[in-house]
């Protein structure tokens, strides 16, 4: 059997792709080397595994927090012992699992990507969370900066209690110039933006 | 020379109409109080004094329970753009305190929005606050001291577009 067909076949049985004609003619290959059929059982066992634990939509409430979260996992895969290659069909098989985790790589640097622009709205990486409660969530770069989050039932309305902000001084409000409602106000493109 | 303008205003205007960004999709009301014991005379005309029971609300806060009169500084109204993210300035004549909004969902239930908020102070950003707002339901920041007082942002969303 030429590679190029053997590529193809094998790809599509880890899938569970091939008819009864096909997985007679690849019966030879899998007879011949054993430990494929031990690696497709650790392939499916894997691909169960990132099923059930990604989510098939998630909504990030912030960036940094993902930022962070897909760093410690790269990290963990970098601390990961490495696999022996091994001879033979197997060589290519592994092959096939690169050609099959390309795409997946790769919508993973997307998705990094788009993070990282998305989160270049904060100029400082040590932005945390100083509070979650009443369905919310605060956030702030400052260290310094803590909150409570206080939902008065009475009045059906919700306070957040924010300590440790710098005190503004006189000037800052142009005080005695005179305060009024007005519709001043701007806004900025999104996509622009990030 | 007058069709390359007419083009070109035709083609600057079809470009707005495409930008389905600029979707107004609700407004939101920002503002800055101010609880304070001392004269209200120094801080110039336009200052509205509030209802007795928000001062009463507000007074529940620790923080807050000192003082004796709230006032509002100032205050805007602004669309909420389904694309944009857009910078609230309550007090008109000062940027040292500032907001921004944008929205972070789509409308799930027929009042209420999830707004992404951050307050700005002295053009640093200073906090985020991510959370559903429900219209016509106000949610104070307690922020930073001023003078003898204590400044409260508000932010509320007054209206949402039916969907």
């Amino acid at each position: 059997m030429k590679n190029d067909r053997k590529e193809e076949l094998l790809t599509r049985w880890m899938d569970d792709g091939l008819s009864d004609e096909e997985m007679k003619e690849l019966e030879p290959v899998l007879s011949g080397s054993p430990e494929l059929h031990e690696e497709r059982a650790r392939f499916l066992l894997l691909r169960e595994k990132l099923r059930d634990s990604v989510p098939r939509k998630v909504d990030p409430p912030f960036p940094d927090y993902f930022n962070s979260h897909l760093e410690k996992l790269v990290k963990a895969a970098d601390a990961a012992p490495m696999v022996q290659e091994t001879p033979g069909v197997f060589a290519s098989f592994n092959r096939l699992w690169l050609l099959w985790m390309a795409p997946a790589v790769t919508a993973a640097v997307v998705f990094a990507f788009l993070l990282g622009m998305k989160s270049a709205q904060s100029d400082n990486a040590a932005s945390s969370l100083v509070d979650s409660a009443a369905g919310s969530e605060v956030y702030s770069p400052l260290a310094n900066v803590s909150t409570e989050v206080i939902v008065d039932r009475d009045s059906d309305s919700t306070l957040l209690v924010v300590e440790g902000l710098a005190p503004l001084s006189d000037s800052d409000l142009a005080a005695g110039g005179g305060f009024s409602d007005g519709d001043h106000g701007y806004y900025v493109n999104i996509r622009g933006a990030y | 020379m007058k069709i390359l303008a007419f083009m070109f205003i035709s083609l600057t205007g079809l470009a707005g109409a495409q930008d389905p960004g600029k979707e107004v999709i609700g407004k939101v009301r920002t503002g800055v109080l101010f609880g304070t014991n001392g004269s209200l005379e120094s801080l110039g005309n336009g200052v509205v004094a509030l209802s007795a029971d928000e001062g009463a609300s507000l007074r529940k806060v620790a923080k807050l329970e000192s003082y004796k009169t709230f006032v509002k500084l100032g205050s805007v109204e602004q669309d909420i753009l389904k694309g944009y993210k857009s910078w609230a300035q309550p007090i008109s004549n000062s940027q040292a305190l500032m907001l921004t909004f944008q929205p972070q969902a789509s409308i799930k239930e027929s009042r209420k929005l999830r707004l992404d908020v951050e307050y700005w102070q002295k053009s640093k950003m200073t906090l985020r606050w991510d959370r559903v707002f429900e219209v016509g339901k106000r949610v104070y920041l307690v922020g930073p001291e001023w003078r003898d007082g204590n400044l409260i942002i508000t932010v509320e969303l007054s209206s949402l577009e039916s969907k």
